[in-house]
């Protein structure tokens, strides 16, 4: 019993101790002074440093002579990759590039000069299909492709602007012509892009 | 599932994660006709640059749509032809010693 009082006491005198040093200097003095008479001494305050030092102005680092120093103005974050991840995704997990566009993700400029203004979209859809097969009935929306080509990046060397003149083929595309020179290479794959083209193939909502 | 498909799949698996955003579509590699020392082959990310501007910004004033048909070198680039035309340091970073890895880095 005497080791299990002994204990409280320590315990008693421990929490006393805390406690007053966690007081105000002036309350510990004066609690001191009750026990100690040399502590009666006036405390003296306590100037503490700040937390933050106010910032000394750190010079501009100078160039090294000879090797110019490349200022990088960042459009898009130097992670880039990270930041095409963001973008809208279509059913094949590629950047949707049309949504993109649509729901102003990505503002692509139409010439160095932020000011040039863009060329006028055409909206024209050219329809083909293939001999008894309606449900096949591709379409080629003008509207997207005007977005983001001029007229001269596919007429005349492509596609004469002729009905009916290119023979177009899926083996073709397939092979990289005629729309398989984008599609597949920049634009969205062919092969899991039915439905972008042939539109009856689309799933119901 | 049997057994003896766990590893081949888990190995897939993690090929398939770690090659997540490695390619993208549109990447175009200018592979060099003969192997030029250490450096790297230049890849061209199309996505970063469409997100930027539209196809008739570079198509055909500056790069024809065709692989191989733009005789693309460092002389030509410094000359401000090709990538030259924006890489100069002022529409776009420049071609620098201290950004030669930004292109040449497959």
């Amino acid at each position: 019993m005497r080791g299990f009082k002994a204990a409280q006491l320590l315990t008693a005198t421990l929490a006393g101790v805390i406690a007053v040093s966690g007081c105000a200097p002036a309350t510990r003095t004066k609690l001191w002074s009750l026990l100690f008479e040399s502590e009666a001494k006036e405390a003296q305050p306590v100037v503490r440093p700040t937390r933050r030092p106010t910032p000394t102005p750190v010079p501009a680092p100078v160039p090294v002579a000879g090797i110019p120093v490349p200022e990088l103005p960042e459009p898009v974050p130097h992670e880039w990759r990270t930041w095409l991840r963001r973008l809208p995704k279509d059913a094949a997990g590629g950047v949707d590039w049309m949504r993109a566009l649509a729901d102003k993700a990505i503002e692509p400029k139409a010439g160095l000069d932020p000011a040039t203004p863009a060329q006028p979209v055409f909206p024209l859809d050219v329809e083909r299909t293939p001999k008894g097969q309606p449900l096949f009935k591709a379409t080629f929306p003008h509207k997207s492709h005007t977005q983001w080509l001029a007229c001269a990046n596919c007429h005349t060397a492509i596609f004469a602007m002729k009905q009916g003149a290119a023979p177009i083929t899926m083996a073709k595309i397939f092979a990289g012509e005629y729309c398989g020179r984008c599609h597949g290479k920049v634009a969205f794959p062919v092969v899991t892009g039915c439905p972008r083209c042939h539109l009856a193939l689309a799933p119901p909502r | 599932m049997r057994r003896a498909w766990r590893w081949p799949l888990a190995l897939l698996a993690l090929i398939l994660l770690l090659s997540d955003g490695l390619a993208d579509l549109g990447d175009i590699m200018f592979t060099r006709p003969a192997p030029t020392g250490d450096t790297p082959t230049a890849v061209f990310p199309h996505a970063v640059h469409r997100a930027q501007f539209k196809c008739y910004v570079c198509h055909d004033a500056l790069f024809r749509m065709q692989a191989g048909a733009n005789r693309v070198s460092m002389d030509a680039i410094s000359q401000g032809k090709f990538c030259g035309a924006c890489h100069d340091g002022k529409t776009a970073f420049p071609v620098a010693f201290e950004t030669c890895g930004r292109c040449h880095r497959e």
